[in-house]
């Protein structure tokens, strides 16, 4: 089998067009990688032209999805922009659309944060607040980087909005945070002093008690006699 | 992607010194206990911080009694008594090794004498605290997904050993676990995960692995670049992993005084990520 895979564009190794459906292309796919999965390990030549045919579907088959995906996003943001010029026209769907944030908004205030996600995905339409919502629930799980880039959405789609530039200053705080304290090498003892005055403290109990607190001592007394014998000589 | 919590030598205690060591002791005989004699080969620091940690917000206290151990025969060590949290620790422990063989299984393609030697202590773990190895089989089915996936959000693929972090501390912890205490153990496995992940950048490039740092940055052909080119990136996404712990360790409660904590999580673990960036910065040097 000749392998002159530079000369073939995407959709001509997976053997599809350009104006195939997703669902197409997916077909196309599954069935040559099922092919090329078992033709690899043919002996000889045959084995390793599956193999870097296996590779080439593979490679095509991610770009064409992302090259869909990315179309099909900016085709989404272009609606979202026409409607929101006629903004009376479409008022219902932007009411429904408040409805649907408000439960998302309680749903996270509420803690159930999957639920919030999946109410959110419902959304069709994904306007500022969508992408802040967003936001919130990566924050909720811990996503920090994650988190900036929805808000920066958030903010390039409404910049006048000062709720998100304040949610996204804060963020920012996190993430240029320097542990100063702890570089610094003042950390515990700045502790120390503040418990020196105190008798008791209820939170200064050492764990694993006397055998942790005299390890010093014997270490000490053991030096010592070491040091003893070796000066007795 | 083991091994990276370390103390900072010079401002540990010596009393400190003296639990930790017990700590790690006591923990290698509970493997012995539970899951038989190879499995203590797989003991790390990682877990035995883990049950202090444990240990500290349970208000479980330990006892140190001095007793002799295979590997260090002649002199008798302070060693911690067994109990529930080491056990479950242990068995944590073990069943980590354990995916960790595995995952390197499917990552080269070679079975490796390790998931031979974790599969008994794994099987008798698994029997004792099957609770663990569910939580331990989901997180890491999840993690192969995304690492399948190609994914290159650092937030997404460190979630999941993130959570089996925090998911084994709310598991121990039971009542006492708090949305703090929860927080701390979430960013001590993000941690692990994103410091492995700049650690074997290197190693990954060169054998074609998956890395998360490598799928963000398609352009970087070394650790070094990576450093140089991206290090804002990578630092936000660290410096936030340490507000969060700073944040979590002022604001849980502790029944025990929490200089180990303390001297672990704000000093090692930033001592340590500084000398992992450094290897890359060093290596320009020469």
């Amino acid at each position: 089998m000749p392998l002159d895979l530079s000369k073939k564009n995407n959709y001509e190794i997976l053997g599809v067009t350009a104006a195939s459906t997703d669902e197409e292309v997916a077909e196309a796919y599954k069935k040559l990688k099922a092919k090329y999965s078992e033709d690899r390990f043919l002996p000889g030549d045959a084995g390793n032209d599956a193999a870097e045919m296996l590779e080439a579907v593979e490679q095509a088959y991610s770009a064409i999805q992302t090259e869909r995906n990315i179309a099909n996003t900016d085709k989404s943001s272009e609606r979202e922009t026409k409607r929101e010029e006629p903004k009376n026209t479409s008022n219902q769907e932007t009411k429904s659309d408040d409805a649907d944030y408000a439960e998302v908004d309680r749903l996270i205030k509420a803690g159930k944060i999957d639920e919030a996600q999946q109410k959110l995905d419902e959304c069709s339409e994904r306007r500022a607040e969508w992408h802040y919502l967003q936001a919130v629930i990566y924050y909720k799980k811990n996503w920090g980087n994650e988190c900036k880039k929805q808000l920066e959405i958030a903010m390039t789609k409404e910049p006048s909005n000062a709720k998100y530039k304040e949610s996204y200053d804060k963020l920012c705080k996190e993430l240029d945070f320097k542990n100063k304290n702890f570089t610094s090498g003042n950390a515990a003892e700045g502790k120390n002093a503040q418990t020196a005055g105190k008798d008791f403290d209820p939170y200064d109990r050492q764990m694993g008690g006397d055998p942790c607190l005299n390890s010093l001592c014997q270490c000490l007394a053991c030096n010592m006699l070491l040091n003893c014998c070796c000066r007795c000589r | 992607m083991f091994g990276y919590i370390r103390t900072d030598d010079p401002y540990l205690y010596k009393k400190d010194e003296t639990l930790y060591n017990a700590c790690y002791c006591c923990l290698c005989k509970s493997i012995g206990k539970l899951c038989g004699q190879m499995a203590r080969f797989g003991l790390t620091y990682d877990v035995t911080f883990l049950s202090v940690l444990l240990h500290n917000l349970a208000n479980c206290d330990i006892t140190i009694n001095k007793e002799r151990c295979v590997s260090h025969p002649i002199r008798r060590r302070g060693i911690a008594a067994p109990d529930e949290i080491s056990e479950k620790a242990a068995a944590l422990n073990v069943i980590l090794c354990y995916y960790k063989a595995l995952d390197d299984f499917t990552d080269t393609g070679k079975r490796s004498v390790k998931s031979a030697v974790f599969q008994n202590g794994y099987k008798r773990a698994k029997k004792k605290y099957p609770e663990i190895e569910r939580m331990a089989a989901k997180r890491y089915g999840d993690l192969t997904n995304y690492e399948k996936s190609k994914t290159s959000s650092v937030d997404m693929v460190a979630d999941p050993f993130s959570k089996l972090s925090a998911e084994f501390s709310s598991f121990v912890l039971g009542d006492s676990a708090t949305e703090d205490t929860y927080k701390i153990f979430y960013f001590i496995g993000k941690w692990i995960y994103i410091i492995d992940a700049i650690d074997d950048f290197d190693k990954d490039k060169k054998r074609n692995e998956y890395n998360v740092f490598a799928c963000a940055f398609p352009d970087c052909v070394s650790g070094e670049q990576l450093i140089k080119e991206h290090g804002n990136d990578v630092f936000s996404t660290l410096n936030s992993v340490f507000y969060h712990l700073k944040e979590g360790v002022e604001n849980a409660k502790f029944y025990f005084n929490k200089d180990l904590i303390e001297n672990v999580l704000l000093r090692g673990i930033p001592k340590q990520t500084d000398a992992v960036l450094k290897k890359y910065l060093k290596e320009k040097e020469n």
